[in-house]
């Protein structure tokens, strides 16, 4: 690599780390108030976070992991020059990125067949009924903050793996890698969002 | 080109080779992967007010493990850790204020 070319890829990723950084407040700005109003309704957001798919959201949890792993895999075969490989472990991701929005999807489907949309129709009871509301409005919120940031990531990879599997306008290597950079960062809100939304209380 | 700027060039000297690299990367998944198990399995578990806390932890061992091996900050240039740090900092300094209130706060709050 060149000095110059060096230099290219530091700015790269230098500008996607400080928009990762804006997208860490974005994101603490949601877990803040999950926490604020999860520490004014302890036990409802316990019973809440108990009707949660817990089988449905790890395995979830477990296809994101792994769809990391393609995504590091593809940046490592770019930055080898690998491009046949790259191809594959893009596709990979982006299949694995699908797979959880479906998963995803599938429990949004249940969970308003439950009712257990924030509003007039909330279907869940107890002593603290405003608790149990803001536990959903904050699982409804955050997930699909999540959903839609991962939507991003899906086009992102769907484009790169595109250009690199017809083989005309090959994108740089770095690209793929500074790609990859946001991939993870939307995998790790997931990693704070599963134990936040899931596993509250499950003794 | 002067002795300061050359520093703030990534070396090429010490990555780690591709093939090196996909059992490291395996490893880091697996490991990832093996907290997961851990974390739904501390859920079960009666740990009184501590269940909230080892889950918090395990994420941020986990969100660790992603950014220093996946987001290669690990071999990346010290600018770039700076930077991951700077988010992280004042995030933490936010809602580090911010609970300060609620957490101290007696009776209806």
């Amino acid at each position: 690599m060149t000095a110059d070319s060096e230099a290219r890829t530091l700015t790269a990723e230098l500008a996607m780390w400080i928009f990762l950084a804006t997208e860490i407040l974005f994101f603490g700005v949601l877990f803040m108030a999950y926490l604020v109003t999860r520490l004014h309704h302890p036990q409802a957001f316990a019973a809440a976070s108990r009707t949660t798919d817990l089988t449905l959201g790890s395995i979830n949890t477990a296809v994101l992991l792994t769809s990391s792993l393609a995504m590091a895999l593809a940046g490592r075969a770019a930055r080898a020059r690998r491009w046949r490989q790259c191809a594959w472990l893009l596709a990979a991701t982006f299949a694995l990125g699908v797979t959880f929005l479906g998963i995803k999807a599938t429990e949004y489907r249940a969970d308003f067949a439950h009712h257990l949309v924030p509003g007039p129709g909330f279907s869940l009871h107890g002593p603290d009924r405003t608790g149990l509301e803001q536990f959903f409005l904050a699982y409804f919120v955050t997930t699909g903050a999540h959903a839609v940031h991962l939507l991003v990531g899906i086009g992102v990879v769907a484009v790169l793996w595109l250009r690199i599997s017809s083989g005309r306008r090959r994108p740089h290597a770095r690209l793929v890698e500074v790609s990859g950079l946001y991939w993870h960062l939307v995998d790790i809100v997931w990693i704070f969002l599963f134990p936040l939304l899931y596993l509250v209380s499950r003794t | 080109m002067s002795a300061p700027a050359r520093n703030l060039m990534p070396q090429d000297t010490g990555l780690p080779t591709p093939a090196r690299a996909v059992w490291l990367y395996l490893g880091v998944w697996a490991a990832l992967l093996a907290l997961l198990g851990l974390t739904i399995a501390s859920a079960f578990a009666h740990l009184g007010g501590w269940n909230g806390a080892v889950n918090l932890i395990i994420a941020g061992l986990k969100a660790i493990l992603v950014a220093v091996v996946f987001m290669r900050l690990r071999e990346g240039n010290p600018l770039l850790r700076l930077m991951a740090l700077a988010g992280v900092v004042w995030l933490m300094i936010l809602m580090g204020l911010s609970l300060a209130d609620f957490l101290t706060r007696r009776g209806a709050i």
